[in-house]
This record gives structure tokens, C-alpha cells and sequence, in this order.
């Protein structure tokens, strides 16, 4: 009798538990509104997408996850939208996630080949992905740095070209690329190089030389590039002739992964610093040669973008204790005003911007 | 006199007429402590395991497992962090001091004689850290005579080869004891993975250590001395969908510990000197090396009849190499206490502690605690105790926190805590069955937890947060002792840890710590006829939030193991085998986000043993 009281026991629990049916992946409408680029706490495995819509002022948190049905499993570093394309460029899980850019379905992966990729641009069919290499647990450095370039159509890798110094950001500017050379933090590059490309494959056209450590890269209304650096310089370079026109020093910057960003009519230039023990947004307008005072100052700065409306948003990372929110402030007059903030993933670092 | 919380020892234990000196003098000053010590059966079916696999498995603590077997394995005990509990081997700190947290993957339950879990603010009792709570192991618990043999063999699901052999002798004043370990996992398990699945990689493991162990006594004296010298190579497993990690680690631990007891004419008077050295290695790197040396004395006598006093202190120093730390790092701690329990009236113990710490270059603060056991029944088929414990606890920073650079802050003030807990003990027995029950009440502040924030470049750890803690623990166990013998134990525990703390995260302000389960419960059904054994532990882990604003959670998930055994028996002879059959459901489940875990697996483990006594 006892022996069958343990049975019983056992098979009441199985029963008990049953099977769990999953729920099936929600779907999305289609909506205009900000995409917030969550990076993710490093090696977590926790960084994701959440759409914010603009007209509906709701937020819809990790769409990869909840139109997939499975989890990312990555830190994201930067993100791209490119047509109909979204573009998730992945670390630890080192990969390039191809994602349609309104639905948010899985298109494609890229899993193999890269390593530790930061950055991508795209020309054509061909995605170019900057990578820093693989991480030395000896050094503390990165070894093998390259940029890697992914056909769209079938996801393979058509070719991978092997770089010297460690490369950060890319950008494609009428038909050449440039890559901003940034280096290793105690030995920063010096140069911005520009490529072209034949079916994929990079060949190197030239190297400007530049103040030390160039990070981020944007264009603006006059079709001219501007570089910052994390040693504190705001660089402006013609694309056309390949030469610095316009070199500014002693800008305040954040000294390493520097986050910049232009508005969308390419007029004014926003950009995250170290400023007294915490962070603060800098600005200046392109025909402009001088910062000005802080714009917004605060703490845990990690993202920035501006949209049409010159409304600021600024990713706040939370000391990356759980997730993260948005500052949001109306730039367009004298002075800024707060807007609703917004929650959002773990440590949000960028954002896109859809029609 | 105060109720020690243990299951009823099995009759089945194979180590016969031992006499044991007392593991640990906190036995008589626990009243008002909470202590659980695992049986020595179910000590015996887990042998194979790690001590993390044990413990999340049977108890109500909650081990966050980095992965499949061999992988990280730290305990949150009553709603803390990993840092909050100390493990002592003999009752030497074994955590590590960089980290501040003890890895339980990495203690073979093959070396355990005893495992003793006091729950709550015990800081008093044993030193800096258990604000959460303490776990005491032993690999020796007493002198055996005549000769005793022990070999056991595991193979199981993906590549798991566990081996173990111990010998031991004992004659006149001497008793010798040596045991061996290897075990070795590859954890090639099938992960489900965007629709189809794929081999889990870069997740083997494999540990190996011996353990020498000799007690001498000689009249009132008695010298124990044991050596652990451990290795643990393994892979860390990445997360789901990482296929390319290549990612390890490297452990060495060598733990020495030299014990004198002398029985003096009025009282009992021991000393103790260990030495601990641990080295780990993350890939290619150059490693970070610990070395401490622990000295420690104590003197326990009768003042009044029916009280105890004991006083004593311990005086540590420590060296390091780790390259990250600002070159020579060294430390010097030490701590002093007094003890005093015994019986207020016939149905009241008490027991006052108050212990002071102090380590170089951190204020420490005194930790007084205060308990009573009250016998509202005392009878042969029913005792019935109220146990009450209100102390104040601390955790000292550790290394990495005061030392590392950049951002290391050696100002960093120790986290204090208040705690107070109630519970309710009933132990009865009938002709044939016995049983237990409790249930816990806890109520405690944590303050001045360190939270690493940016602090202009780097980032560093700061005093910030405040947590408070609120929960309830119940336990029971049955006992049938006919034939077949049926038990039956359980446990349920509820515990809602709430940050008190808008900055730096203001949405994380009233929300429970992440990976701190609300609900954690246990069930086991152990039955026994002739031969045959069976036992059942179904384990259910709440859902668990991946991050402190409670947006983002793992499920709950329930893991159910089945083991059948054989047992033969001849004069001072026994060979056991079992079959047993893990996550039975073959759930697909995670303790830590995105580190996947085994489907049903399956192992077959032999153990035979040999004791000769003179």
C-alpha cells in the first residue's frame, strides 16, 4: 500500500504539470514611430528593439522577441535602417541580424565570420560590417581586425579584408566608403580611410590622416562628413577631394564609442560628452565653428538622436542596474524643453527613425 | 537542548559506532538560528553531484546555474545576492575573497560527511557575510576504526564519467583518511534553437582532487589535519545561439586546515590554523592568485550550571597577484567574539552573541545577536519550540570592490543588515512513523549595498541601495518506518525582496531583486523495500525577473528526478547501484537567462564500500 502511495504521488505531479502551450508570437501592426536600439548588459545577452509609436504614444518592448518567438541573445552595438531593411549588428553572440524593417520578422542571420562587430553600412546589395577582432585575454587588446562584406540576397560572406588598426564606424557617401579608424585606447588611430568596391570586395582609394582616435561618422546637408574623435576633435572632411576642411579641438566628448548624431534636414549636430563627473548633450549647427554651453546635462548618457520635429531623445542607461529610459527634449526653440520620458530596454544606445 | 532541525538519520548508514566529536560548537548556541543539516541517505544518493546541484535540487535555496553541470553555481539564501553567504570548510571562509562569493559546481558532495545550512543573520556566529545565511561542510565528522573502502563509478548522459575512491584506517590513536575524485561532463546536450536545434559546445567540464585527512588523539587532545587540493578545467558555456565561444576557465584551490581540541580540566580549549590558496585562470590570462592564512582560538567553559560561554577570535591575513589590482595588495583581518547560552528556565534557552570585526582599511561595525527557544511542549511523542533571533549583521567589501583598478574604491563601507525571525518546530513520532515541521517568519534590512555606477570615466562601486526582505520558509518531513519504509519531505519558501532605491534606477524602486524567486518549493518521496530503493524529488523554482525593474522575467520551471536502486549486502560489505533519470518532463527550461540546460538525461552509478571496524 505504501509502495503504490509513492506511484500515486509520482503520477499526480506528472499530471499536475502537463504540458505548457506556447503562446504564439503577437503580431505587429505597421507603424511609424522611433525604434530604441537597447543595447544590452555585455555578455547578457539581453539586448533588444522596442518601437515606440509616435502617433499612439505606446510602446511596444522587444520586438524581435515577441514577433520571432525567440529571444535575440545578443548585445547590440549599432543598428541600420537601409530601405525595408532593419539591420541589428550583434556582439557575444557575434552575428548580423537582417530583419524587415516594418514587419520586424527574421529575414536573415549572418553567425559565421565575424568577430566582435561593431558597425554597418550598406551599398547596394552589400552590407559592410566593420569588426574589431578577437578579443586577447592576454593583452587586453583585439587581434585581426576586418571588414567583412554580406550579400543581402543570400546572407554569405563574399569577402573579408583584413585592416590594420581597429575600426569603429562606417558610412557609405555617394559611391565610397569611409571607415573611421579608432584604435586601441592607448594607441588611437589617425586616419579616416575610404574604400570602393568591385562585386563586394574593398579596396582601399585612400587614408586621410585626422586628429587621434575618429569614432563616429555623419553627413550633412552640404554632403560633407563629419568625424568626432574620443581625444576631443570635430573634424569636417570633403568627400569629393578626401581632405580635412575644418578641424575643431578641445570639443567635449565621452572618450570612448562616441555618440553623435546629425538632424534629419543634416543642419545641426548633437553629440553625448563627460561633463562635470556625469554627462551633457553638446550641439552646434554645421555652418557654425564654435561649441557652445551645455544643452541638457545629466547622468548615465548613452544614446542620442534627433527626429523631424527636433525633439532630442537621449538613452539613459540606469548604471545598467536592470532597464533603462528615454529623455526626450524639444530642441527647436531657445532653450530646451522636457518631454515625456520614456521607459525602455537595458541600457538603450541608439535610435532609428521610421517613416 | 536547542532543537537542531535534522531529518531523522537513516538506519542505513554504512559508518557504524563512530565517535563523533561535535562537527561545530554552534549546535549548542543556535537557539534562535535556523539549522538544517542534510541526512546523511540522502548525503549518500547525491553523491555523484556537486554540493550547487544538492542544493537547488532539495532545499529552498535558490542556485543560479550559469548553465548544464560544471558551470557556475551561486546561492541566494533568504532573497540576498550571492555575496551575502558564506560556505566555511571546518569553519574556514572558502569563498573567494576576490569575488566575494563561493562557486558550488566546485564542491563534490563526495568529500562531504556533513552539510549544515543556518539560515538568517548568523554573522555573529561566524564572521563577516552571512547576511543571508551560512553553509557549513565538513569532510570528516569523527574517528573510525579498522579499515573502511569506498569506490564509486557514474557514467551518464553526455560524456559524464564521475569516479571516486576513499580509504581510510584507523588504529589505536591514529585514524588516516585519503579520498579521490575525478569527474568529467562534455554537456553535448541538444538546445533548441530558432526552430530546429543544434549540439551544445563549449560547455565540458572536468574536475578532479584528493583529500587527505588524519586524526590523532592522545587523551584530553585530539589534532586533526586535512588537505583538499582541487582542479576544475572547464568551458564556459555561452549563451544560446553562440556557437563560435571558445571561452574557459581554470581553478586550483589548495585548502589546508590544521585543528587542535584539548579538553581541559574546566573547559575546552581549540585552536586552528588553515591555509587557503586559490588560483583561477580565464583563458590565456595571467590569472588571479589569493593566498590567506587563518589563525583562529577558542575557549568554551561552563560558568553557572546549564550555560555556556565561548570566546575566541580568528586573525586572517591575505596576499594577492591579480594584475588588475594596484600592485601588492595586501590584507590583514581578525575578529573577535563572545558567546554565551544556556537555560534561562527548563523551557527557555537563550543565547546572546556579540562579535567584533576589523579589517584593514574598512570600518566594520558589532554584530550582536540575540536568540531564544522556547519548549511549549516537551514530550516523548511531541515536542513542540518557538524560536525567535533579532541580530545585526554585516558584509565586508570584497577585494575586487576595494581594490580593482580602475574604479576599485577603498572607502567602499561594509553592507549592515537587522534581521528578526520567528518559526515554529514540531517533531512527533508514533509507533512506527515520525515526522517534523517548521515554519519561518524573516523580516531584514539590507543597507549600504554596493552598487557599481559610472563615477566620471570608470566606474565604481558605491553605497547606495537598500533592500528589504520579508518572507516565510516552511519545512516537513514524514516518516513510515515499516516495511516498505516510506518518507516523504518537503519544502515551500516564499521570499519578496523589495529595493528600496530610485537611484540609479528610478522604475527599479519597489521591485524584487532580480534572480530572487518568489516561490521555491520541493517535494521528495523516498521509499525502500528489501532491496529496492526509489526515490522522487520533484523541484519547482518560481519565476525569476532578469533585471531589477521586474520588466523582463524567466518562467518558472520544475525539474523532476526519479533514481531506482539495488542494494547487496554481505558481512561488512555493501554494494549499491542505482539508475536514475534526470528532468524527467524533459523540460525545456533555463535557471539563467539564455544559458541553456539539459533535456532528460540518464546516469547508472555503483558505489561499493568496505568497513572493517577492530
Amino acid at each position: 500500500m505504501k509502495r503504490n502511495l509513492h506511484f500515486f504521488i509520482l503520477l499526480s505531479f506528472l499530471f499536475w504539470v502537463g504540458c505548457k502551450d506556447q503562446d504564439p508570437p503577437q503580431v505587429l501592426p505597421e507603424v511609424a514611430g522611433v525604434v530604441i536600439v537597447n543595447e544590452g548588459n555585455f555578455l547578457s545577452g539581453d539586448g533588444s528593439i522596442d518601437l515606440f509609436d509616435l502617433e499612439t504614444e505606446t510602446r511596444q518592448a522587444d520586438v524581435f522577441q515577441t514577433k520571432n518567438g525567440f529571444a535575440l541573445g545578443a548585445n547590440i552595438q549599432n543598428a541600420l535602417v537601409h530601405e525595408d531593411l532593419l539591420l541589428l549588428v550583434c556582439n557575444a553572440t557575434d552575428k548580423l541580424e537582417v530583419l524587415d524593417a516594418t514587419t520586424f520578422q527574421s529575414l536573415g542571420v549572418v553567425e559565421e565570420g565575424l568577430a566582435t562587430p561593431f558597425d554597418v553600412a550598406v551599398a547596394g546589395k552589400y552590407a559592410f560590417v566593420t569588426n574589431w577582432g578577437t578579443f586577447n585575454s592576454e593583452t587586453f587588446a583585439y587581434d585581426d581586425p576586418k571588414i567583412v562584406t554580406i550579400n543581402l540576397t543570400d546572407y554569405s560572406i563574399v569577402a573579408t579584408l583584413r585592416v590594420e588598426i581597429q575600426p569603429q564606424h562606417i558610412l557609405v557617401v555617394e559611391n565610397q566608403i569611409f571607415v573611421t579608424n579608432v584604435g586601441g585606447w592607448s594607441s588611437p588611430g589617425t586616419t579616416v580611410s575610404v574604400f570602393s568596391h568591385q562585386n563586394g570586395a574593398l579596396s582601399k582609394t585612400a587614408d586621410i590622416t585626422v586628429p587621434a582616435g575618429p569614432d563616429r561618422l555623419v553627413t550633412d546637408k552640404n554632403g560633407k562628413i563629419w568625424v568626432l574623435s574620443t581625444r576631443g576633435h570635430l573634424v569636417r572632411i570633403d568627400p569629393v577631394s578626401r581632405e580635412v576642411e575644418f578641424t575643431l579641438s578641445d570639443v567635449p566628448v565621452l572618450g570612448f564609442n562616441e555618440k553623435m548624431t546629425i538632424d534629419p534636414s543634416g543642419d545641426r549636430l548633437f553629440w553625448l560628452a563627460s561633463h562635470d563627473e556625469a554627462n551633457a548633450v553638446f550641439t552646434m549647427r554645421v555652418a557654425e565653428s564654435q561649441v557652445g554651453a551645455a544643452l541638457v546635462s545629466g547622468s548615465n548618457f548613452y544614446g542620442i538622436g534627433v527626429d523631424e520635429n527636433e525633439t532630442l531623445y537621449i538613452g539613459e542607461h540606469a548604471a545598467f542596474q536592470g532597464n533603462g529610459s528615454v529623455l526626450r527634449y524639444d530642441v527647436g526653440g531657445a532653450t530646451p524643453q522636457s518631454l515625456e520620458t520614456l521607459a525602455a530596454g537595458r541600457a538603450p544606445n541608439g535610435f532609428l527613425f521610421l517613416k | 537542548m536547542s532543537c537542531c532541525l535534522c531529518v531523522a538519520a537513516q538506519e542505513d548508514t554504512i559508518f557504524l559506532d563512530q565517535v563523533v566529536i561535535p562537527g561545530s560548537f554552534l549546535t549548542t548556541y543556535d537557539a534562535g538560528v535556523e539549522v538544517k543539516q542534510v541526512d546523511s541517505a540522502r548525503l549518500f544518493l547525491a553523491q555523484a553531484q556537486s554540493l550547487g546541484d544538492l542544493l537547488q535540487q532539495q532545499t529552498g535555496l535558490y542556485l543560479r546555474q550559469y548553465g548544464a553541470e560544471g558551470q557556475n553555481t551561486s546561492v541566494s539564501f533568504r532573497g540576498t545576492t550571492p555575496y551575502h553567504t558564506i560556505l566555511q570548510w571546518n569553519g574556514v571562509d572558502i569563498n573567494s575573497p576576490s569575488l566575494g562569493q563561493a562557486d558550488f559546481s566546485g564542491i563534490p558532495v563526495f568529500l562531504l560527511e556533513e552539510i549544515t545550512l543556518y539560515r538568517g543573520g548568523a554573522s555573529s556566529l561566524f564572521g563577516s557575510g552571512s547576511i543571508g545565511g551560512n553553509i557549513q561542510i565538513r569532510t570528516r565528522s569523527g574517528f573510525r576504526q579498522g579499515l573502511s573502502l569506498v569506490a564509486m563509478q557514474q557514467v551518464g548522459s553526455f560524456g559524464k564519467w564521475h569516479s571516486g575512491l576513499g580509504v581510510g584506517y584507523g588504529w589505536r590513536r591514529w585514524s588516516i583518511a585519503a579520498k579521490a575524485y575525478h569527474q568529467q561532463i562534455e554537456n553535448d546536450f541538444p538546445v533548441r534553437y530558432r526552430g530546429s536545434s543544434y549540439l551544445q559546445n563549449n560547455a565540458a567540464s572536468e574536475q578532479q582532487g584528493v583529500l587527505l585527512s588524519t586524526i590523532y588523539r592522545a587523551g584530553r587532545q585530539q589534532w586533526l589535519f586535512e588537505v583538499w587540493y582541487h582542479q576544475h578545467q572547464r568551458a564556459l558555456q555561452p549563451l544560446i545561439g553562440n556557437r563560435t565561444s571558445t571561452d574557459g576557465l581554470r581553478d586550483h584551490n589548495l585548502r589546508m586546515n590544521l585543528r587542535h581540541q584539548w579538553h581541559l580540566r574546566h573547559g575546552l580549549l581549540e585552536s586552528s590554523l588553515s591555509h587557503i590558496r586559490d588560483q583561477q585562470w580565464y583563458n590565456n590570462g595571467s590569472g588571479t592568485h589569493i593566498y590567506r592564512t587563518v589563525s583562529g582560538m577558542d575557549y568554551e567553559m561552563s560558568p553557572l550550571a546549564g550555560w555556556q560561554l565561548r570566546t575566541g577570535g580568528t586573525w586572517q591575513w591575505l596576499t594577492t597577484e591579480v594584475a588588475n589590482y594596484t600592485s601588492d595588495t595586501s590584507q590583514w583581518r581578525s575578529d573577535q567574539y563572545l558567546l554565551l547560552s544556556g537555560a534561562l528556565f527548563s523551557w527557555m534557552d537563550v543565547a546572546f552573541t556579540l562579535r567584533k570585526n576589523w579589517m584593514q582599511g574598512v570600518k566594520a561595525p558589532f554584530t550582536p545577536a540575540l536568540g531564544w527557544d522556547l519548549w511549549l511542549k516537551k514530550g516523548q511523542t511531541l515536542r513542540w519550540a518557538w524560536k525567535t533571533l533579532a541580530s545585526a549583521n554585516f558584509r565586508a567589501p570584497t577585494l575586487n570592490e576595494l581594490f580593482w583598478e580602475p574604479g576599485g574604491n577603498p572607502l567602499l563601507r561594509p553592507e549592515r543588515s537587522k534581521g528578526v525571525e520567528t518559526g515554529w518546530y514540531f517533531t512527533g513520532n508514533g509507533k512506527r512513523e515520525s515526522w517534523t515541521a517548521s515554519l519561518t517568519g524573516f523580516r531584514t534590512w539590507v543597507r549600504d549595498m554596493a552598487i557599481w555606477v559610472p563615477s566620471g570615466q570608470y566606474w565604481s562601486p558605491t553605497n547606495i541601495q537598500e533592500v528589504h526582505i520579508h518572507g516565510l520558509e516552511t519545512d516537513a518531513a514524514w516518516e513510515w518506518q515499516g516495511e516498505p519504509k516510506l518518507k516523504v519531505w518537503g519544502n515551500w519558501t516564499f521570499t519578496r525582496s523589495i529595493n528600496q532605491t530610485a537611484f540609479p534606477n528610478a522604475r527599479a524602486q519597489g521591485k524584487q531583486l532580480a534572480y530572487v524567486p518568489v516561490h521555491k518549493s520541493t517535494l521528495g518521496v523516498v521509499s525502500s523495500y528489501r532491496r529496492w530503493g526509489l526515490q522522487s524529488i520533484f523541484s519547482h523554482t518560481g519565476k525569476r525577473f532578469t533585471e531589477s525593474a521586474n520588466e523582463r522575467a524567466l518562467e518558472g520551471f520544475m525539474v523532476i528526478s526519479c533514481t531506482l536502486s539495488h542494494t547487496w549486502d554481505w558481512p561488512r560489505q555493501r554494494l549499491v547501484g542505482q539508475l536514475a533519470i534526470e528532468n524527467l518532463l524533459n523540460a525545456d527550461y533555463q535557471n539563467y537567462e539564455l544559458r541553456a540546460m539539459p533535456g532528460r538525461h540518464f546516469s547508472l552509478k555503483i558505489n561499493y564500500q568496505f568497513q572493517n571496524n577492530q
